[in-house]
Order: structure tokens, then C-alpha cells, then sequence
């Protein structure tokens, strides 16, 4: 588990939903753009549904009755990327080694060592990885793709192009200490407004870099309640993958054992036939 | 081949004891196997000396493309068996369902005969208690992996959860089928007293020693059975020195 020692902290309560975030990574991150038409298929104010392997941040609307204030319907916007998680499940189902975390709690693809299997895409707890087209070393392969948390500006002192670009303040980037405090001061003030007000932090995948002020209930903004790590990955990587190994390595123990044992104790490992004669030749 | 053959065969009688079908699709099955096993390793080990591995197949993708090329060998390998030869194959998966007490007999001595010290068993029948574990288990795994791998190849089939224990369900499966055919290799080729006995998979015959030694009970009828064939269609032939082969 990393020990996180920054955050991007995403107040959704200050977020106004103008995707300058969504641009500013484009911009940064060189991706080109993905042309979606309108399709009528989710609620019509997304501009895409889901992560792709060239948008690694969007923008969220869901638009709710709050009940509690009994003003008619609410706008509940959140900035959705990856979460960099502190125990990244992608990490620890990828077979090359290819995913890591930096010293910044990001959690980044090696895309030189990646192999496009897709086990991190499927594995990942908030469904962020894609499989995306990219060239590497001159050449074009698949590889897997998210957001990096803009690494390569924190390498250099600067925050994530998103965060730069957010005009609002609901994205910020900073020591964790300092933006949980910040959340949390928060809280405190929108509990009136919003009761289901809380910090979406999961401690079911070692709390995350990316983390919530979320203005409702996280069912609300299509995230999971009780995110974690795949038990059935823990069973794969913990268990079935070194017991299946030891299994492979006691057997072929047994047979270098077997062929030992028959030099001594058989006789017809000395050349003995079925006659008990010797063999002819 | 007829060589090394003569010094088990020479004054035997030969036995048949595997048509063509079973003989192909075990071959096919081992070459499947192996390539699968080698293109699927890099992806056990995060050490780069494993990931060289990926080179023998022109890079990564390769290795990928190689493994589902072989997996489509191996799956379809069996519905081509059964098709061209149902009564073969009927015959052998009748046999694994069918356990008497001379199978268990076999195993209870099986780690005395693993290890080459003197295992007194009953005659056995046309499959004994090892190698109808040996099929009964590679079947299963053979299923386990197969799923699971199809289940990879198409990720999005599947509800997610079952998906996710897809990938611990193939490595189970491959890793214990790996066991199985190293146990089997070693038994069935290299233990000595398997001697004269592999060449029953590659030409279909076995000198009558082996046949009686391993597979008594099986002899037994094989020889009653004979005799009601016509001359052409006899299971039971002879060994020619000379040519080195069955006649």
C-alpha cells in the first residue's frame, strides 16, 4: 500500500460543470478529441457516458430532487477520473509490472511495458482504465490508458493541468494533510444545505489521491458505496497464483525424487528387462 | 524409432491399443499445450529474464496472438475427435467413469511404483486407476481453462463479478494441469517402467509384455476378442525385426 502523502481534492459542491478540466487535460495530455453524438442514451448532459481511452476526465450531471430543501430539483456535478487509489487493484492485477505509484500517490502505466492484456480494465474498482491506441518508442501498439494526475507536471512543480484550469476552486492539489482538513472544514458548512453531505475517501482501496467532498449520497453521482479491492484478485495474485506454482514446482520435485529413487530401488532402471534378463542392446 | 523399438519388441507379440483419432488428438492436444504453456508464462513471473519469452513470438502481441490461435487448436481438437472418432473416444471416456476395485487397488500402491520400489497390483483394465486420474483431471482442468480463457479473450460476456474470478480460475487450472502432464510425462516416458510403453501413443501398438504388465485385465479380453476378427482387422500382430515395424 502506498503511503499517500498528497490529494487532489474535488469539492463537487463548487463545481459548475464547465469541463475547462476536461479541456485542459486534453490540451495537456495531447488527446485527440472524441466525437460523440448526441444519442439520447444517458441523461443528455454528459458529453460522454463513460471514460474512453482518449478522455480521461469527464464531468458528471445528475440532476435530482432534494428533498430535504423541497426547492425543486437539484444539480449534483462532479469531476470523474481516475482515483489513484492508495491499494490500486490495476497494480496488482497487472503481470508486467507496467502500473505503479509515484511519489505522488499517482498511480501511472509504463506504456513501454504494458502489453495491452487488459486485466488492470477489468480489474479496476471505479471502471477509469481503456485500452487505447498509442505510440510507443516510434511504434503504434494498444496499450492501457487513464489519467497519470498530470506526473509529469508535478515532476516539475507545477498541479494537474485540471486543477490549474478549474476557475471555480473545486479542484485542488496539495499536501493530503492540508485538503482533508480543507474537506472537512467544508462539511461543516454545506451540512445544512446538503444533510447526505459527506467525504468520499474509500478505506476499501487504501483511501484514494483523488478524493470527494460529495454533495449527496455517492448512489447519487453513480459511485460505488463500499468501493474495494477484488476479492477475487486477492484470491488470484495471494493464493491461486504462488499455491498453483509450488503445486508445478512440488510435482516436478516429486518426479526429480522419482528418477532418483528408481536409479537405487529399481531394477530395471539399471537396464533390467521385462525377463529379468538384460536389455539386448 | 525401429531401433529402439526392436529392444522392447523383438519375439512380442504386438498389441493395439490406440486407433488414429486418440493417437492425433493426443498430439495435437501436447503441441496445444506447450504452445500455450510457453506464450501463457510471461504472464506468470514479473521478472524481465521471463518476459524474453515474448521475443520468441515477435513481442507481446505476438505471444497473445499465438496463445489464442493454440487455444482454438486445443478447444476444437476434442469435438474434431469425437466427430471422426465417436467409438474411440466413447470408449476411453466410458472408461474413466468406470471404477473398480482394481483401480483403487492400483492406486493404493501407486507411490510405491512413482518411486520404483516393488508395487504388487491386480491386473488393471484398459485404462488403470493413475491414468484414469491423469485423464479425469486434465479433462477437468482442460474445461477450467478453456472457459476461463474464453471468458478472457471476451471480457465483456460475462456479469463483471463473474468475470473477475475468471482469472484466478484459469491460473488454477493451468497450473494444475501443468502438474498432471509433468507427472504424466514422467510416468508414461521416462519412469523405466514404462518402458516400451510409449510408443502405444505414437505407432498404436505395445509389445504384449507392457500390454500384460499394465493393463492384464485388458489383455485378457483384447486376446478373447481376436479372435472373433477377421485376419485383416486383428488387434493382435506381430513384430518384425527386420523392418523394425508391426506386421
Amino acid at each position: 500500500m502506498a503511503t499517500l502523502k498528497y490529494a487532489k481534492f474535488v469539492d463537487t459542491t463548487k463545481c459548475d460543470g464547465c469541463r475547462a478540466c476536461m479541456v485542459a487535460c486534453k490540451n495537456w495530455n495531447d488527446l485527440p478529441v472524441d466525437p460523440k453524438a448526441f444519442d439520447g442514451a444517458f441523461n443528455g448532459y454528459d458529453s460522454h457516458e463513460k471514460l474512453t481511452a482518449n478522455t480521461w476526465n469527464i464531468i458528471k450531471y445528475t440532476e435530482k430532487t432534494n428533498n430535504t430543501r423541497n426547492e425543486g430539483l437539484d444539480w449534483f456535478i462532479a469531476h470523474n477520473s481516475c482515483f489513484h487509489c492508495g491499494v490500486a487493484a490495476c497494480e496488482k492485477a497487472c503481470p508486467e509490472g507496467a502500473i505503479s505509484h509515484t511519489e505522488f500517490g499517482s498511480v501511472v502505466i509504463d506504456e513501454e511495458k504494458c502489453v495491452a492484456c487488459g486485466y488492470c480494465v477489468v480489474n479496476c474498482t471505479f471502471d477509469v482504465i481503456r485500452l487505447g491506441e498509442r505510440t510507443v518508442n516510434g511504434k503504434k501498439k494498444k496499450v492501457s490508458t487513464k489519467c497519470t494526475l498530470c506526473t509529469d507536471r508535478l515532476d516539475n512543480g507545477l498541479h494537474p493541468a485540471c486543477v490549474t484550469a478549474c476557475h471555480t476552486g473545486s479542484l485542488e492539489f496539495g499536501d493530503r494533510a492540508e485538503m482533508l482538513a480543507k474537506a472537512e472544514a467544508r462539511l461543516d458548512e454545506i451540512k445544512d444545505r446538503y444533510p447526505n453531505a459527506q467525504i468520499y475517501n474509500p478505506e476499501g482501496v487504501g483511501e484514494t489521491t483523488m478524493f470527494y467532498l460529495l454533495a449527496d449520497k455517492p448512489e447519487t453521482y453513480g459511485l460505488p458505496v463500499n468501493p474495494k479491492v477484488p476479492t477475487s484478485l486477492k484470491v488470484w495474485k495471494d493464493y491461486a497464483q504462488p499455491v498453483g506454482k509450488l503445486l508445478f514446482g512440488a510435482t516436478t520435485m516429486a518426479v526429480v525424487a522419482g528418477v532418483v529413487s528408481n536409479q537405487l530401488f529399481n531394477p530395471r532402471a539399471k537396464g533390467e528387462t521385462h525377463e529379468g534378463g538384460h536389455d539386448h542392446e | 524409432m525401429s531401433k529402439m523399438s526392436n529392444k522392447y519388441n523383438k519375439g512380442q507379440r504386438m498389441i493395439r491399443r490406440f486407433g488414429a483419432i486418440p493417437r492425433l488428438y493426443h498430439w495435437v492436444y501436447v503441441a496445444s499445450f506447450a504452445v500455450l504453456l510457453v506464450s501463457g508464462l510471461p504472464k506468470l513471473f514479473k521478472g524481465d529474464e521471463i518476459k524474453v519469452i515474448y521475443n520468441i513470438f515477435g513481442g507481446a502481441a505476438g505471444a497473445h496472438l499465438v496463445h489464442r490461435i493454440a487455444a482454438v487448436v486445443l478447444m476444437v481438437a476434442f469435438p474434431f475427435s469425437l466427430a471422426f472418432d465417436w467409438k474411440g473416444m466413447k470408449k476411453w471416456l466410458r472408461e474413466l467413469v468406470d471404477w473398480r476395485k482394481r483401480d483403487f487397488a492400483f492406486i493404493s500402491v501407486f507411490p510405491k511404483e512413482f518411486f520404483g520400489l516393488h508395487a504388487e497390483f491386480p491386473p488393471q483394465g484398459y485404462l488403470n486407476g493413475g491414468t484414469k486420474i491423469n485423464s479425469i483431471l486434465q479433462i477437468i482442468c482442460c474445461l477450467g481453462f478453456s472457459i476461463s480463457g474464453l471468458a478472457m479473450w471476451f471480457p465483456t460476456v460475462l456479469p463483471h463479478e463473474l468475470q473477475l474470478w475468471m482469472y484466478p480460475m484459469h491460473i488454477t487450472f493451468v497450473c494444475l494441469s501443468s502438474a498432471v502432464v509433468m507427472g504424466h510425462i514422467y510416468l508414461a516416458a521416462l519412469h523405466p517402467n514404462a518402458k516400451g510403453g510409449l510408443q502405444g501413443i505414437i505407432t498404436g501398438y505395445v509389445p504384449e509384455f507392457y500390454a500384460r504388465e499394465h493393463h492384464g485385465a485388458w489383455l485378457d479380453e483384447l486376446i478373447e476378442e481376436n479372435e472373433t476378427l477377421p485376419a485383416d482387422k486383428k488387434l493382435i500382430r506381430s513384430w518384425d525385426s527386420e523392418k523394425g515395424k508391426v506386421v
